[in-house]
């Protein structure tokens, strides 16, 4: 796993993620690691604002069903939020969940996981966005 | 075979564990959904909320195995109840204290096993929540940190049960 140990403070990351046990123990397990400062939330739009209460340095969002995940990306690609537009973005997409891999591309969404993924997939994804957000 | 041992503070411990008024009361969803979990996130084929009993090992929740106690003299979780840490034997076979044990060299032929102690607010070690599989396997700090923060999650649900009227 590529998870580094940080020896500074943890960046902080945004995690949208409805199941509620996963996200508790990705919140935990990384905050134990020094990993990342996970704020989470339930949904996108709690998401949303969040997103407008402080810079992140990276973000994982599950995909909601009504695209709100998008609009939240497409606004901080134009600058709508004090998040660095560049802010490194995976996304969660569930069973049945379909994204268009076009759209994805042009959000510059970097990493997708999907199906039920696992605590652990979700740490290592965070791992690889902060490493790529300079976290 | 080395038979679970027991800890020094064994009576305040099932005192403990008695006034959680959890043993023998019918499965939770709010616990299964905990075990399913943890055999999901680990790809392990047994996972276990293990409440350790005076002289048994009984299962609040179980998802893979069939069995809702076993005795605790044989249980693994009963040396796991030792330690504050997870407890890890990558290979039972292989380690003298439960090579010969009746639940590796018999149904449920327990090859690997993780346990995360269960610790009440006041540091009484009722039980775990373990996995198990019927391979070795290797556990790394981060698996043993996931496996411990869902014991922590455990210890919520047994503690709000206590509390409510």
């Amino acid at each position: 796993m590529s998870v580094p140990i940080a020896a500074h403070i943890a960046p902080d990351v945004l995690l949208a993620d409805r199941d509620t046990l996963r996200r508790r123990t990705v919140v935990q397990v990384a905050r134990e690691l020094g990993l990342a400062r996970i704020h989470d939330t339930p949904d996108v739009h709690a998401a949303v604002c969040e997103m407008d209460t402080q810079p992140f340095t990276a973000l994982v969002i599950a995909l909601d069903s009504d695209g709100d995940a998008f609009d939240l990306v497409t606004l901080l690609r134009c600058g709508q939020y004090p998040s660095a537009a560049s802010t490194p973005v995976a996304l969660l997409i569930g069973h049945g969940q379909d994204a268009d891999a076009t759209r994805l591309a042009s959000l510059g969404v970097r990493e997708t996981l999907h199906g039920a993924c696992s605590a652990r997939g979700v740490l290592d994804l965070i791992g690889r966005l902060v490493q790529a957000g300079g976290g | 075979m080395t038979p679970a041992p027991i800890p020094i503070d064994e009576e305040q411990r099932l005192l403990a564990l008695r006034a959680l008024l959890v043993l023998d009361t019918p499965p939770e969803e709010r616990f299964d959904c905990i075990t399913r979990f943890a055999a999901s996130e680990f790809g392990v084929s047994v996972a276990l909320v293990s409440l350790v009993d005076e002289n048994r090992q009984w299962f609040k929740s179980r998802t893979g195995i069939d069995a809702c106690e076993t005795a605790r003299d044989i249980s693994f979780c009963g040396h796991a109840i030792e330690g504050s840490g997870v407890f890890v034997i990558e290979d039972a076979r292989l380690d003298t204290r439960f090579s010969d044990n009746p639940l590796v060299t018999g149904d449920p032929f327990i090859r690997f096993y993780a346990g995360a102690p269960l610790i009440l607010p006041g540091g009484m070690r009722v039980g775990t929540l373990c996995v198990i599989d019927t391979e070795p396997r290797t556990f790394s700090r981060i698996d043993q940190a996931i496996l411990a923060s869902l014991g922590e999650v455990t210890v919520e649900e047994l503690m709000r049960q206590a509390c409510e009227p």
